[in-house]
């Protein structure tokens, strides 16, 4: 009976092991110590489910195009082209997410719905954004444009750009009547290989033809003797396990050699302007890189060397302003075939490539963006963060009358409350919101326009455009006085309410005023710049935390 | 015995004290409002609030009535408002908020041109501009604008 017993115990505490081992299979799909190491965490945490971005299909894309661009996707992705979501028509693996043409077969036909895909390591992204195929020659009854060769064009040259082009033609680009280069699915702006190389003397003309309509000729351009002299031509920055670099200040139709040490690695010629090469055999960090170009025989100097940086030092990306409701994000700082991934809140909402990369979500008030460049195995530090706005944001339009009642409104409501299109009915002034109070001595452009900032007004950007539909307000100064704002209605002209006075559109001159910069503005003669305020479509509901 | 008599009368002397004082708090609030008289602003600014004074005294009142009073209906004028919609010195405007007697509800002055608001809106003639220089020379002597504004915005009359 002892042994029984004693057998039953270890029978017990066998059953128990084995059900402990199911639950674990159940639970984790393995055994430990034989699972697969988990992962590697991303900022969101472990095991993100992975995913890609939607690649962009540029557009518009024109009926009889025997090619389609593709960017936004991840550097050696697979992609897929597909006619009205199902039949693969194009396509290929490319390295190029900055834009890659694949030619599609058979031609685009006019109602096509055009999409792409991108596939990596087994996952493939949603569908693009659809991009439906137009009948060039209904939108433009005048016909297909007059292409515009870049010039000069010189001796020796073996590379030629072509603009103002109807994308998706047949481009030939013609030395005394003989084709001496052509591309096929041409885009808006397209450059060709001149083979041979343009002679001095020559007389060069481009055509393009869609749907088996020839355009109108180019202007003839003569070849001219190559210049003596030719620029030193501009590396951009190369880092550990990047495949290319980017090379400027090229002549039009040089041939540009990129060295590595004494080896050329990549090289070609050129249409004028910036070109991007890809390295072979790709460098390694510390390689000393470095670029000539030349025409016949005139060679520039040699580009200052480029040393090819470690991959701690791959920088973060620069991450424009991302508004509620954006779909895509815009990057720079990056390399141009680095993979670009997109963080909300520490979870991965994009991933691709190039400088515009699709969400799989769109931005929502108050996400905190991040991204990040990787090249290879070597991953930057995160970006700063940019917390998207919380309010959407929409310009007015000029409506007086809101403004212009005779009574509290007009009275108690002046030019700052105007400018930022809010009724405080507190003759708000700038800084008070964030417990500031101007006095006389600070009425200066600098002093006001800090104050408007405690409030949360920001600058206008470089780029000359409000962010996220901001509205576009403008700051003078009376020195030693006073302080006046305008604001741009959506109409692109603008307003202003001078003090208790009525808001109006015209300036002390009676005229419209164009731009405040201009504007007959009496004593305030300092202008002081513009900013940017979130503003909306319905009169005295502006967004703007003023007081 | 003596102490809860005291305390109850302290309490009611206190509690109609308290009384009478909120009385005269609100009275002299209303008499000091009347007191104030005609507040009159001299519309220059567009983002700092606009400087101003109050026509306190008898004889600052009754000139202004008498310049009212003097001034002959202005037929030919077709704006809305004499205060035009500009940057920098516009007219003077004199607010009757106390509501005293023969005084208009409002009352605007601006380059030859004055605009009275009681239950309509009239528009007089202020010959040689003497309304609105008088008040000019009350606020500088009030030193509500000091003697630069007071010299930029008789130049703008040139």
């Amino acid at each position: 009976m002892t042994l029984l017993a004693g057998k039953w115990n270890v029978a017990k505490k066998v059953v128990f092991v084995i059900a402990l081992l199911y639950s674990l299979l159940f639970l984790w799909g393995c055994c430990p110590p034989f699972c697969p190491p988990p992962p590697p965490p991303g900022p969101g945490g472990d095991g993100q489910k992975a995913m890609l971005s939607p690649p962009t299909v540029s557009e518009p894309l024109y009926e009889c195009s025997t090619a389609v661009s593709v960017a936004g996707f991840v550097p050696g992705a697979t992609i897929e082209i597909y006619s009205n979501g199902t039949a693969t028509i194009g396509g290929g693996v490319s390295d190029a997410p900055w834009g890659q043409s694949f030619a599609v077969n058979p031609p685009l036909t006019n109602g096509q719905v055009i999409t792409a895909t991108q596939t990596l390591g087994g996952v493939m992204s949603p569908h693009s954004k659809a991009v439906t195929v137009k009948s060039f020659f209904e939108s433009h009854p005048e016909g297909l444009p007059k292409p515009v060769l870049d010039i000069p064009i010189y001796n020796c040259g073996g590379a030629i750009g072509v603009t103002n082009l109807a994308p998706g033609g047949l481009l030939e680009v013609f030395a005394d009547s003989v084709v001496v280069g052509k591309a096929a699915g041409c885009g808006a702006g397209q450059w060709v290989f001149a083979l041979p190389p343009f002679v001095t003397g020559q007389k060069v003309i481009a055509t393009e033809t869609l749907c088996a309509k020839t355009g109108p000729k180019s202007d003839s351009v003569a070849v001219i003797p190559e210049p003596s002299f030719l620029p030193t031509p501009v590396m951009g920055p190369v880092y550990e396990g990047g495949k290319y670099c980017t090379v400027s200040s090229i002549t039009n139709g040089a041939t540009v050699t990129v060295f590595n040490g004494p080896q050329p690695i990549a090289g070609h010629a050129c249409s004028g302007g910036g070109q991007v090469f890809r390295l072979n055999p790709q460098p390694a960090a510390g390689d000393s890189l470095n670029a000539v170009q030349g025409l016949c025989s005139s060679i520039s100097p040699t580009s200052p060397p480029v040393v090819v940086k470690p991959c701690s030092e791959l920088p973060a990306p620069k991450l424009s302003p991302v508004c509620i409701g954006d779909n895509m994000v815009t990057v720079s700082g990056t390399a141009p075939d680095a993979r670009i991934r997109v963080y909300a809140n520490g979870t991965l909402v994009g991933d691709g490539g190039g400088t515009t990369i699709n969400l799989l979500q769109a931005a929502q008030a108050g996400d905190v963006i991040t991204v990040t460049q990787s090249l290879k195995n070597c991953t930057s530090p995160l970006s700063a963060p940019f917390a998207v706005g919380k309010t959407t944001c929409s310009i007015p339009g000029y409506s007086p009358g809101f403004w212009n009642d005779g009574g509290t409104v007009q009275d108690h409501n002046n030019c700052y409350n105007y400018s930022n299109n809010k009724r405080t009915d507190t003759f708000a002034q700038p800084g008070r919101a964030a417990g500031l109070s101007l006095g006389w001595a600070d009425m200066r452009c600098d002093r006001v326009l800090d104050a408007a900032k405690a409030d949360g007004i920001l600058p206008l950007p470089p780029s000359g455009i409000c962010p996220c539909k901001k509205d576009k307000i403008a700051l003078v100064v009376w020195p030693d006085e006073d302080y006046h704002w305008y604001r741009q209605d959506s109409g692109g002209k603008w307003s202003h309410k001078p003090g208790h006075t009525e808001a109006t559109n015209v300036d002390n001159s009676q005229h419209a005023i164009a731009s405040p910069e201009t504007a007959d503005r009496g004593g305030y003669t300092e202008f002081c710049g513009y900013f940017c305020s979130c503003s909306d479509e319905q009169q005295g509901q502006g967004h703007e935390n003023i007081q | 015995m003596l102490r809860p008599y005291l305390a109850k009368h302290v309490f009611l002397f206190l509690l109609a004290g308290a009384v009478l004082c909120s009385w005269t708090g609100s009275g002299a609030q209303e008499t000091s409002s009347a007191k104030q008289g005609l507040k009159v602003t001299i519309s220059v600014y567009s983002g700092r609030p606009d400087p101003y004074f109050y026509l306190g005294s008898e004889t600052e009142m009754e000139q202004f009535r008498s310049f009212l009073k003097n001034a002959a209906v202005n037929k030919a004028f077709e704006r809305t408002t004499v205060i035009p919609s500009i940057l920098g010195y516009r007219g003077i405007e004199v607010e009757n908020a106390a509501g005293i007697r023969d005084v208009p509800v409002s009352v605007a002055v601006y380059k030859g041109a004055i605009e009275v608001r009681s239950k309509e809106k009239v528009f007089l003639v202020d010959k040689d501009r003497a309304l609105e220089q008088y008040l000019l020379k009350l606020a500088r002597e009030k030193k509500i604008i000091d003697e630069r504004m007071y010299d930029r915005i008789k130049a703008s009359e040139q």
